[in-house]
């Protein structure tokens, strides 16, 4: 795997997409701009963390599309014969891919994100009173990694599917979350007798309703501490590394 | 099978037997509550000796301290992540992080309570940016120091010498009967204070800013005639 083609990898998209780049840039402002709007303006039916469900919408939502946009060659037969032939390994265009729609988006999306915000707390006369928006409290940096899991599903899903990737990649992640999770429901109804779960996060927790009150089961600190490393990390890693196997699958 | 649908198969292999074994975990946890228990949606935190109890954060979930014959703090077990705590001197130092609800919304809030505090005595409470509800509390003296866009509702205190600091935009109300003999208040900023259920012989009220006291007829004649 050579460096040199990786940043030539990366220019190449630069070139061939700046201007598509700067208007998603600008259309992003807007977008973060208005729902910060909406919120300002209906503040008393918002209540709660506010900001983190707009970062949260901006981020999955562009970051979604913009991952969406690797190997858009790959939707036009001609376009993808022409990507498979670019002098670089799968495995570089595969890291180029990632690169381009993980540290760099994420570089350009936090920046736009906490300028706007920014903003918004000044014209709204709230900077002083409420503070920046900390993405590291109560473990929100882990939407991030989140982010990095839903990054390989979008990547892998360009290159499985050659048309309208996007919508078939959500309506699979959709319906595999849904699974996932009623397959986690039914695995601890099993496991436990007679109980009612009203709510799971598969990996980490679950809820179960008692005499009327929502009782919380959270994994225990160091089994926590064991699960997340392989959730956060392992996960995005294969799926890139299938999303690699499918590329020369195709050069096959 | 093609190698990206076999590692795509071991992923999901892996994932399945990983949500499995979790779940084994997380029934070890359960079988541990004690569902009998008014409290078994509370875990138990330990701390040392304290006299001062200073809490920041989040008004989200309501934070209960009242006066018991024994010292304990009891979590929210969803919101365990949420609580950082450490003694500094005897200083109990608690910040409760999670998200920030409209200060309308805090009256008469169905949400349980996130923190339950119950402590021998205490000679200070500061509570800042909080919702908070303090009761129970019969002795000598206590003196609350309220800061930031606390609100805290006090209930059921019989106090000798109480005095009540407030700054910023916090805001303090005495809902069921409490009682002082000395009740001193010094009031800055934008703060508030509800004085109603509140009995006392001598009241000592300092206001400057912007601050408000809100009073009943009777609250009202009471003080004119203690003046």
């Amino acid at each position: 795997m050579s460096l040199t083609s990786i940043r030539l990898l990366i220019s190449r998209q630069f070139k061939e997409q700046m201007r598509v780049y700067l208007i998603a840039m600008a259309l992003l402002i807007g977008l973060l701009a208005f729902m910060f709007l909406l919120i300002h303006n209906w503040r008393d039916s918002f209540s709660g963390a506010v900001e983190n469900g707009v970062f949260l919408i901006g981020l999955f939502l562009s970051g979604g599309l913009f991952t969406n946009s690797m190997f858009r060659e790959f939707s036009n037969n001609s376009e993808g014969i022409w990507l498979l032939n670019i002098p670089a390994t799968s495995m570089e265009k595969v890291v180029s891919a990632v690169l381009l729609s993980t540290v760099i988006f994420l570089a350009v999306y936090l920046s736009i994100f906490f300028l706007v915000d920014t903003l918004y707390l000044n014209l709204t006369g709230q900077a002083n009173a409420k503070g920046f928006f900390d993405m590291f409290t109560n473990g929100f940096h882990e939407f991030i990694l989140l982010y990095l899991i839903f990054n390989g599903l979008i990547l892998l899903g360009r290159v499985s599917f050659v048309k309208h990737s996007f919508l078939k990649s959500m309506v699979v992640i959709i319906a595999g979350f849904v699974v996932l999770n009623t397959l986690n429901n039914f695995s601890l109804e099993y496991m436990i007798p007679d109980l009612s779960v009203t709510s799971s996060m598969p990996l980490s927790s679950f809820q179960f309703r008692q005499s009327g009150e929502n009782i919380h089961v959270q994994l225990p600190a160091a089994t926590q501490a064991m699960v997340s490393p392989f959730l956060w990390t392992l996960t995005p890693l294969f799926l890139w590394g299938i999303t690699w196997l499918k590329i020369k699958e195709k050069e096959i | 099978m093609k190698p990206g649908n076999m590692a795509l198969s071991a992923l999901i292999v892996i994932l399945l037997t990983s949500m499995v074994w979790v779940n084994t975990e997380l029934r070890t946890v359960y079988n541990q509550i004690d569902l009998t228990d008014k409290l078994r949606n509370y875990l138990s935190i330990d701390t040392d000796e304290y006299s001062i109890l200073k809490i920041s954060g989040s008004n989200g979930y309501p934070i209960e301290i009242h006066q018991s014959d024994r010292q304990e703090m009891r979590v929210l077990r969803s919101r365990l992540s949420q609580i950082e705590h450490k003694i500094h001197g005897d200083t109990l130092i608690i910040h409760f992080s999670g998200a920030r609800v409209s200060p309308s919304s805090l009256v008469n809030t169905a949400t349980p309570p996130g923190i339950m505090i119950s402590s021998t005595a205490l000679s200070e409470i500061i509570l800042e940016d909080t919702h908070n509800r303090v009761s129970g509390f019969d002795q000598s003296s206590l003196h609350l120091n309220l800061r930031g866009s606390s609100y805290t509702e006090l209930s059921d205190n019989r106090i000798g010498s109480f005095s009540v600091q407030a700054m910023g935009s916090s805001s303090f109300e005495f809902q069921n009967k409490s009682s002082a003999d000395t009740a001193l208040f010094r009031l800055k900023g934008g703060s508030v204070g509800f004085l109603e259920g509140l009995s006392y012989h001598v009241i000592e009220p300092i206001m400057e800013d912007s601050s408000l006291v809100v009073l009943s007829k009777n609250a009202l004649q009471e003080l004119m005639h203690t003046q």
